[in-house]
């Protein structure tokens, strides 16, 4: 019984460090996506499919929710609907904000400065020369 | 003893099949996934009406950091996740390693946040205020934040006064590393989700 105790346990570490691996591999691979030469709808496809794979592989094997019992599944399940219908609500305020154009950028505001100290993104050194020297909120 | 008090703490409930802390964390999760949903929403809407302003070439933060951090939340996941399964083989030794590994990755995690991304706008003048993708950053990555001080908090508790608990109910203390892992793998998703988000679209 103890004996069989112990390979469960190691086939769970096994288990942990295949999504270990998982998650590494996704997280390179969203940045590594997010240069590929697609339109803005492409990358945030993309980049939140990876996440969800990865968001999914967290909850299935950290969380243990492969081996939980249903009645939690019907308490996230509905949470999950909520989260969406959350994420749904802007486009249903898409047309309101098109004939309520207040919250811009307020007026005066200089552009913020970016980071430039190991690294950066793509052209956004370029985007924002001169930004940050004039900053200020 | 206090555990006596609280009903199933450590055998399943008939009725939901698990312990009552492990029921109260999720449903605690649910309204968690609730608050950083109405976040996720405002964002949305805001990068609506602001075209431009959410774009990363234009936001210019620096992607490597939050790769980096990226990676130590992961790592920090891994180690929790190996905290609780060392108490499955009756490692409380073990146990602990992992805990203190867990800490270190969150302490690093917020060190790194606030040292080089926090700091480095302060000094360069960008704010909330600043517009309103940084109104969403600030926000987001702030309450993320805030949730990794609440587990380093419960982490350092369970490594060190708390971890008594175990010479005493063992399966008690295991079941509250368990909820702790619950808590922390949440942290964990949420910034899964705002790290491409926020620094890659």
């Amino acid at each position: 019984m103890e004996a069989a105790h112990h390979v469960d346990v190691k086939a769970h570490v096994r288990k942990y460090m295949i999504v270990f691996a998982a998650l590494t591999a996704g997280t390179i691979l969203t940045v590594a996506a997010s240069w590929l030469p697609v339109s803005f709808t492409g990358h945030v496809v993309i980049a939140l499919l990876i996440a969800l794979v990865k968001g999914t592989l967290v909850a299935a094997f950290f969380m243990h929710l492969v081996s939980e019992r249903k009645a939690l599944y019907s308490i996230l399940i509905l949470t999950v609907g909520f989260f969406f219908v959350l994420l749904a609500l802007p486009s249903f305020m898409h047309g309101e904000m098109a004939s309520h154009p207040q919250i811009h950028v307020a007026p005066g505001v200089a552009p913020p400065a970016h980071d430039d100290h190991g690294g950066g993104h793509g052209s956004a050194e370029h985007a924002t020369d001169g930004a940050a020297e004039k900053g200020g909120s | 003893m206090s555990h006596e008090l609280l009903p199933y703490t450590v055998k399943a409930h008939p009725v939901t099949g698990m312990y009552s802390g492990k029921l109260g964390t999720w449903l605690f999760l649910a309204s968690e996934v609730m608050l950083f949903g109405a976040l996720f929403s405002s964002y949305i809407l805001l990068r609506i009406g602001n075209p431009g302003v959410f774009d990363h070439h234009v936001t210019g933060l620096n992607v490597w950091i939050g790769l980096i951090n990226t990676f130590v939340l992961i790592v920090s996941s891994v180690c929790m996740v190996l905290a609780w399964a060392r108490l499955h083989e009756q490692d409380l030794p073990g146990c602990r390693k992992y805990l203190a590994w867990t800490l270190v990755c969150a302490v690093f995690f917020l060190v790194v946040k606030f040292i080089f991304e926090y700091k480095y706008k302060w000094d360069h003048g960008t704010y909330p205020s600043t517009n309103p993708f940084y109104a969403c950053y600030f926000t987001m990555t702030g309450l993320h934040a805030l949730h990794i001080v609440g587990g380093i908090v419960v982490i350092g508790y369970f490594l060190g006064p708390g971890s008594r608990l175990y010479h005493t109910n063992p399966e008690y203390y295991t079941n509250r590393i368990e909820c702790t892992g619950l808590y922390w793998h949440f942290v964990d998703i949420v910034w899964i989700f705002l790290f491409p988000v926020l620094y890659l679209l």
